[in-house]
Protein backbone atom coordinates (compact mmCIF):
# COMPACT_ATOMS: atom_id res chain seq x y z
CA UNK A 1 0.00 0.00 0.00
CA UNK A 2 1.43 3.65 -0.79
CA UNK A 3 1.99 5.82 1.68
CA UNK A 4 -0.94 8.01 0.42
CA UNK A 5 -3.14 5.66 0.56
CA UNK A 6 -2.22 4.40 3.76
CA UNK A 7 -2.15 8.49 5.20
CA UNK A 8 -5.62 8.12 3.60
CA UNK A 9 -6.75 5.17 5.29
CA UNK A 10 -5.49 6.26 8.75
CA UNK A 11 -7.34 9.92 8.81
CA UNK A 12 -10.54 8.02 7.64
CA UNK A 13 -10.35 5.67 10.60
CA UNK A 14 -9.99 8.44 12.87
CA UNK A 15 -12.61 11.05 11.28
CA UNK A 16 -15.24 7.91 11.56
CA UNK A 17 -14.29 7.11 14.83
CA UNK A 18 -14.76 11.04 15.95
CA UNK A 19 -18.30 11.52 13.94
CA UNK A 20 -19.17 8.20 15.96
CA UNK A 21 -18.20 9.66 19.35
CA UNK A 22 -19.74 12.97 18.62
CA UNK A 23 -22.95 11.94 17.19
CA UNK A 24 -23.64 9.26 19.71
CA UNK A 25 -23.16 12.04 22.68
CA UNK A 26 -25.20 14.45 21.18
CA UNK A 27 -27.96 11.65 20.65
CA UNK A 28 -27.35 10.65 24.60
CA UNK A 29 -27.58 14.25 26.06
CA UNK A 30 -30.49 15.85 23.80
CA UNK A 31 -32.25 12.44 23.55
CA UNK A 32 -32.40 13.24 19.76
CA UNK A 33 -32.53 10.82 17.09
CA UNK A 34 -33.41 12.19 14.16
CA UNK A 35 -32.78 11.70 9.96
CA UNK A 36 -29.82 13.75 10.39
CA UNK A 37 -27.97 12.32 13.17
CA UNK A 38 -28.80 8.88 12.31
CA UNK A 39 -27.47 10.14 8.70
CA UNK A 40 -24.36 11.34 10.72
CA UNK A 41 -23.88 7.99 12.34
CA UNK A 42 -24.43 5.66 9.40
CA UNK A 43 -21.19 8.25 7.76
CA UNK A 44 -19.40 7.42 10.65
CA UNK A 45 -19.95 3.95 10.21
CA UNK A 46 -18.84 3.89 6.67
CA UNK A 47 -15.70 5.93 7.22
CA UNK A 48 -14.80 3.50 9.86
CA UNK A 49 -15.28 0.09 8.38
CA UNK A 50 -14.17 1.08 5.03
CA UNK A 51 -10.29 1.87 6.48
CA UNK A 52 -11.02 -1.10 8.96
CA UNK A 53 -11.13 -3.79 6.62
CA UNK A 54 -7.50 -2.77 5.76
CA UNK A 55 -5.81 -2.49 8.61
CA UNK A 56 -7.14 -6.32 9.75
CA UNK A 57 -6.53 -7.48 6.30
CA UNK A 58 -9.67 -8.47 4.43
CA UNK A 59 -8.57 -5.93 1.70
CA UNK A 60 -5.42 -6.99 0.84
CA UNK A 61 -3.80 -3.97 -0.34
CA UNK A 62 -2.84 -3.50 3.58
CA UNK A 63 -0.08 -5.63 3.76
CA UNK A 64 1.52 -3.96 6.98
CA UNK A 65 1.81 -7.02 9.59
CA UNK A 66 2.04 -4.47 12.65
CA UNK A 67 -1.52 -2.57 11.70
CA UNK A 68 -3.30 -5.77 11.08
CA UNK A 69 -2.38 -6.67 14.63
CA UNK A 70 -3.33 -3.70 16.45
CA UNK A 71 -6.60 -3.99 14.48
CA UNK A 72 -7.60 -7.17 15.49
CA UNK A 73 -6.38 -6.96 19.06
CA UNK A 74 -8.14 -3.50 19.66
CA UNK A 75 -11.66 -4.58 18.13
CA UNK A 76 -11.18 -7.76 20.48
CA UNK A 77 -10.51 -5.66 23.56
CA UNK A 78 -13.23 -3.35 22.41
CA UNK A 79 -15.83 -6.31 22.13
CA UNK A 80 -14.51 -7.01 25.82
CA UNK A 81 -15.23 -3.77 27.14
CA UNK A 82 -18.74 -3.30 25.75
CA UNK A 83 -19.53 -7.12 26.53
CA UNK A 84 -18.61 -6.17 30.47
CA UNK A 85 -20.43 -2.82 30.03
CA UNK A 86 -23.79 -3.66 28.54
CA UNK A 87 -24.10 -6.50 30.65
CA UNK A 88 -23.33 -4.88 33.89
CA UNK A 89 -25.84 -1.79 32.22
CA UNK A 90 -28.25 -4.25 32.00
CA UNK A 91 -27.90 -5.61 35.43
CA UNK A 92 -28.32 -2.13 36.83
CA UNK A 93 -31.25 -1.17 34.69
CA UNK A 94 -32.91 -4.19 35.84
CA UNK A 95 -32.19 -3.73 39.77
CA UNK A 96 -32.76 -0.52 39.82
CA UNK A 97 -36.02 -0.26 38.03
CA UNK A 98 -34.46 2.70 36.07
CA UNK A 99 -34.22 1.72 32.21
CA UNK A 100 -32.55 3.50 29.16
CA UNK A 101 -34.73 4.72 26.82
CA UNK A 102 -34.04 3.14 23.36
CA UNK A 103 -32.03 5.97 21.53
CA UNK A 104 -29.93 6.15 24.41
CA UNK A 105 -29.22 2.97 25.01
CA UNK A 106 -28.37 2.54 21.19
CA UNK A 107 -25.55 5.44 21.55
CA UNK A 108 -24.04 4.51 24.30
CA UNK A 109 -23.17 1.04 23.11
CA UNK A 110 -21.76 2.93 19.89
CA UNK A 111 -19.97 5.71 22.01
CA UNK A 112 -18.45 3.00 24.21
CA UNK A 113 -17.41 0.86 21.10
CA UNK A 114 -16.33 3.75 19.48
CA UNK A 115 -13.99 5.15 22.44
CA UNK A 116 -12.47 1.98 23.47
CA UNK A 117 -11.56 1.14 20.18
CA UNK A 118 -9.63 4.20 19.63
CA UNK A 119 -8.16 3.93 23.23
CA UNK A 120 -6.79 0.48 22.53
CA UNK A 121 -5.75 1.40 18.81
CA UNK A 122 -3.63 4.65 20.39
CA UNK A 123 -2.46 2.36 23.23
CA UNK A 124 -0.80 -0.35 21.49
CA UNK A 125 0.54 1.52 18.63
CA UNK A 126 2.46 3.59 21.23
CA UNK A 127 3.51 0.34 23.38
CA UNK A 128 5.36 -1.04 19.99
CA UNK A 129 4.82 -4.73 19.95
CA UNK A 130 1.72 -6.56 19.71
CA UNK A 131 0.84 -9.73 20.99
CA UNK B 1 14.12 -5.39 37.82
CA UNK B 2 12.92 -7.19 35.22
CA UNK B 3 9.48 -7.86 33.39
CA UNK B 4 8.55 -10.89 32.45
CA UNK B 5 5.05 -12.02 31.57
CA UNK B 6 3.46 -15.41 33.05
CA UNK B 7 3.41 -18.19 30.10
CA UNK B 8 1.22 -20.51 32.18
CA UNK B 9 -0.17 -22.98 29.79
CA UNK B 10 -4.20 -22.57 29.66
CA UNK B 11 -5.78 -24.63 32.57
CA UNK B 12 -8.39 -27.75 31.76
CA UNK B 13 -10.60 -25.56 33.23
CA UNK B 14 -10.48 -22.98 31.45
CA UNK B 15 -11.94 -24.00 27.89
CA UNK B 16 -15.32 -25.39 29.87
CA UNK B 17 -15.59 -22.34 32.16
CA UNK B 18 -15.75 -19.73 28.42
CA UNK B 19 -18.42 -22.56 27.05
CA UNK B 20 -20.33 -22.67 30.40
CA UNK B 21 -20.07 -18.87 30.75
CA UNK B 22 -21.13 -17.90 27.24
CA UNK B 23 -23.87 -20.71 27.59
CA UNK B 24 -25.16 -18.72 30.67
CA UNK B 25 -25.41 -15.69 29.26
CA UNK B 26 -27.15 -16.92 26.29
CA UNK B 27 -29.72 -18.56 28.31
CA UNK B 28 -30.59 -16.04 30.56
CA UNK B 29 -30.63 -13.82 27.71
CA UNK B 30 -33.14 -16.11 26.01
CA UNK B 31 -35.44 -16.19 28.86
CA UNK B 32 -35.36 -12.14 29.79
CA UNK B 33 -36.29 -11.26 25.77
CA UNK B 34 -38.86 -14.23 25.41
CA UNK B 35 -40.29 -12.73 29.00
CA UNK B 36 -39.83 -9.20 28.26
CA UNK B 37 -39.26 -9.39 31.94
CA UNK B 38 -36.20 -9.63 34.10
CA UNK B 39 -36.98 -12.36 36.81
CA UNK B 40 -34.43 -12.60 39.58
CA UNK B 41 -33.54 -15.97 38.41
CA UNK B 42 -32.51 -15.21 34.97
CA UNK B 43 -30.58 -12.11 36.01
CA UNK B 44 -28.76 -13.90 38.66
CA UNK B 45 -27.80 -16.39 36.13
CA UNK B 46 -26.80 -13.52 34.09
CA UNK B 47 -24.71 -11.88 36.28
CA UNK B 48 -22.99 -15.78 36.82
CA UNK B 49 -22.50 -16.10 33.32
CA UNK B 50 -21.11 -12.73 32.56
CA UNK B 51 -18.88 -12.73 35.72
CA UNK B 52 -17.49 -16.75 34.16
CA UNK B 53 -17.25 -15.25 30.63
CA UNK B 54 -15.26 -12.08 31.54
CA UNK B 55 -12.73 -13.39 33.76
CA UNK B 56 -11.88 -16.16 31.76
CA UNK B 57 -11.80 -13.67 28.43
CA UNK B 58 -9.71 -11.47 30.96
CA UNK B 59 -6.42 -14.11 30.31
CA UNK B 60 -7.04 -14.92 26.89
CA UNK B 61 -7.10 -11.02 25.89
CA UNK B 62 -3.66 -10.87 26.95
CA UNK B 63 -3.85 -9.57 30.08
CA UNK B 64 -2.15 -12.82 31.04
CA UNK B 65 -0.16 -14.37 28.03
CA UNK B 66 -0.56 -18.15 27.28
CA UNK B 67 1.32 -20.56 25.64
CA UNK B 68 -1.74 -21.84 23.50
CA UNK B 69 -1.60 -19.15 20.71
CA UNK B 70 -4.59 -20.71 18.82
CA UNK B 71 -7.24 -20.21 21.54
CA UNK B 72 -5.82 -16.70 21.83
CA UNK B 73 -6.13 -16.36 18.05
CA UNK B 74 -9.61 -18.02 17.93
CA UNK B 75 -10.79 -15.72 20.72
CA UNK B 76 -9.23 -12.28 18.75
CA UNK B 77 -10.79 -13.08 15.22
CA UNK B 78 -14.24 -14.00 16.93
CA UNK B 79 -14.32 -11.20 18.95
CA UNK B 80 -13.34 -9.32 16.13
CA UNK B 81 -15.90 -10.96 13.72
CA UNK B 82 -18.46 -10.00 16.59
CA UNK B 83 -17.56 -6.31 16.87
CA UNK B 84 -17.62 -5.96 13.07
CA UNK B 85 -21.32 -7.27 13.20
CA UNK B 86 -22.32 -5.53 16.66
CA UNK B 87 -21.54 -2.31 15.07
CA UNK B 88 -23.35 -2.60 11.97
CA UNK B 89 -26.36 -4.24 13.64
CA UNK B 90 -26.45 -1.07 16.18
CA UNK B 91 -25.98 1.45 13.46
CA UNK B 92 -28.50 0.06 11.42
CA UNK B 93 -30.71 0.40 14.33
CA UNK B 94 -30.48 3.73 15.00
CA UNK B 95 -30.63 4.29 10.94
CA UNK B 96 -33.46 2.86 11.12
CA UNK B 97 -35.14 4.27 13.97
CA UNK B 98 -34.00 7.74 13.10
CA UNK B 99 -35.61 7.55 9.56
CA UNK B 100 -38.64 5.15 10.40
CA UNK B 101 -39.10 5.96 14.22
CA UNK B 102 -39.93 3.55 17.26
CA UNK B 103 -39.29 -0.36 16.90
CA UNK B 104 -42.26 -2.01 18.21
CA UNK B 105 -39.61 -3.41 21.15
CA UNK B 106 -38.69 -2.14 24.75
CA UNK B 107 -35.78 -1.46 25.84
CA UNK B 108 -34.98 -4.32 27.48
CA UNK B 109 -35.74 -6.62 24.85
CA UNK B 110 -33.50 -4.53 22.56
CA UNK B 111 -30.49 -4.75 24.93
CA UNK B 112 -30.51 -8.50 25.70
CA UNK B 113 -31.04 -8.81 21.73
CA UNK B 114 -27.91 -6.73 21.40
CA UNK B 115 -25.96 -8.72 23.84
CA UNK B 116 -27.63 -12.41 22.72
CA UNK B 117 -26.67 -11.30 19.26
CA UNK B 118 -23.06 -10.07 20.17
CA UNK B 119 -22.65 -13.83 22.37
CA UNK B 120 -23.91 -15.91 19.49
CA UNK B 121 -21.85 -14.56 16.64
CA UNK B 122 -18.86 -14.83 18.73
CA UNK B 123 -19.31 -18.30 19.94
CA UNK B 124 -20.19 -19.36 16.60
CA UNK B 125 -16.89 -18.06 15.33
CA UNK B 126 -15.02 -19.65 18.44
CA UNK B 127 -15.92 -22.68 17.27
CA UNK B 128 -15.49 -22.44 13.53
CA UNK B 129 -12.00 -21.27 14.16
CA UNK B 130 -11.52 -24.32 16.63
CA UNK B 131 -13.00 -27.00 14.04
CA UNK B 132 -11.19 -25.20 11.37
CA UNK B 133 -7.47 -25.40 12.53
CA UNK B 134 -5.71 -22.20 11.44
CA UNK B 135 -6.36 -19.05 12.78
CA UNK B 136 -6.08 -15.92 10.13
Amino acid sequence: MSEGNLKWTVISFWLGGLLLIATSAVIYVWNVLNDVTAAAVLLGYVLTISSFFTYIGVDKSGKDERARKIGTMSAAWSWYITLSFAALVLAFDIWSGRQFETPRLLATIVFIMAVSMMVANVWYSRRGDVE
Amino acid sequence: MSHTKSTAKPSAIEKPLLALGVLLMIVSLCIICWQDAASLPAVVLLMAGTIVTTSVLYVYTGARAREDERIRKAIAFASLNSWLILLWMVTGLIFSIGIYGQTGMSTLRLATLVLLIMLAVFAGWYVYYMIKGDVE
